[in-house]
């Protein structure tokens, strides 16, 4: 599906989508993240649950998406390359969700980067100095949505940070590489009875 | 006219910030320099690291510190903090002339006190500017605590909050005239 008709969708279903106050989300978000900091020794081991976790959120994500859509009687085509699935999860899915609005840089056939300018996750966050923040990925949630989402529709990802505001980047970039599809079941879900 | 010293207090008196601005003439490098003076005297609000950003140039802090007991007498009058608006039941207003600066407050409801120096005359005019200046200050420290990477209760350490008071101290000093900054 087109960019532009991802795009009104993907508002159209933000609009039907029950809000939250942003700063309770940001900061419900933080204390979370702490926490696993004062649980975890390392920031690496904190990366990690911070992608289970979004996993989790992934897995049941996607289920909502599809159905929302449906019941909006939006259709959403099965995607023929991975471009359209890119265009699909970054303007509709981010925007149906976040209210945000990603970008997408194909790299080759099976990457691409994600680009995010607002992160709602991190609003007042500012990482402290010392060197062992370098390697932390605060958004790293993002990361485990994605992969938890595209491996429903049979597709396995591999997503990491490139690059993060809080680490003094201009924007977030998150890189997408498809690893594999999945064969089991490719294409139940969009096929008409 | 120039805002010399900046300090935020905490609720049990702990200092939680603390930023001297000097101009150039009396000292050799920048002109915005936090001197650690007191390195080598004891600490009279009991800092564990003299770094440059926590200290203030000893006068300065004896100064702070006496009007901090001033500023204790003021609020321990609860009556009068019910019977006000929330805008004005933060604004304390002169609470000491020291030699030749003057000392204004400010407490939030949560009870931090944030403490301006202000170098020359007493006139009206520029408490409309300190009061800006204090409000400003208390939305960055609103900003600040809600980063979930703060200490609080502890020292102020973070660049973004230093970054953004000196600039609004800036702005204070350049409309109130101050040729240097």
């Amino acid at each position: 599906m087109s960019k532009s008709a991802a795009a009104a969708n993907g508002h159209a279903l933000w609009q039907k989508m029950p809000k939250a106050n942003a700063e309770l989300f940001a900061l419900t978000y933080g204390t979370l993240v702490t926490e696993l900091v004062r649980d975890y020794e390392t920031t690496a081991e904190v990366n990690e649950q911070l992608e289970k976790m979004g996993y989790s959120i992934g897995v049941r994500c996607v289920d909502e998406f599809l159905a929302k859509a449906d019941q909006a009687s939006m259709v959403i085509p099965p995607c023929r390359a991975l471009q359209e699935t890119a265009e699909v999860l970054a303007k509709t899915g981010f925007r149906m969700f976040l209210g945000i609005s990603a970008e997408v840089q194909m790299i080759n056939d099976s990457s691409f980067n994600l680009r995010i300018y607002e992160n709602p996750l991190s609003l007042f966050v500012e990482l402290p100095q010392e060197p062992k923040w370098k390697e932390m990925k605060y958004s790293n949630l993002y990361c485990g949505i994605i992969r938890g989402a595209l491996e429903q529709v049979n597709l396995r990802v591999e997503c990491k940070f490139l690059r993060d505001v809080l680490q003094g980047d201009e924007v977030n970039e998150i890189r997408v590489e498809l690893k594999e599809v999945l064969a089991d079941g490719a294409g139940e879900e969009y096929q008409e009875e | 006219m120039a805002l010399q010293c900046l300090a935020i207090i905490g609720k049990t008196n702990e200092p939680l910030y603390l930023l001297e601005i000097l101009p150039p003439s009396e000292s050799s490098s920048s002109e915005e320099n936090e001197k650690p003076e007191n390195d080598n005297v004891e600490d009279m609000f009991g800092f564990q690291e003299a770094t440059a950003k926590d200290s203030l140039s000893l006068r300065s802090e004896f100064m702070m510190h006496a009007s901090l007991d001033r500023l204790d007498e003021i609020i321990g009058d609860q009556p009068r903090w019910k019977s006000r608006t929330s805008a004005d039941t933060k604004w304390i207003g002169l609470l000491s002339p020291v030699e030749e600066s003057f000392i204004y407050g400010y407490v939030t409801s949560t009870n931090i006190k944030i403490l301006a120096m202000v170098a020359g005359s007493a006139e009206q005019g520029r408490e409309v500017h300190l009061k800006t200046l204090f409000a400003k200050v208390h939305n960055l420290f609103v900003a600040y605590t809600l980063n979930p990477f703060s200490q609080l209760q502890q020292k102020i350490d973070s660049v973004r909050f230093d970054r953004r008071v000196r600039e609004a101290v800036t702005v204070y000093n350049q409309t109130n005239g101050i040729s240097w900054v």
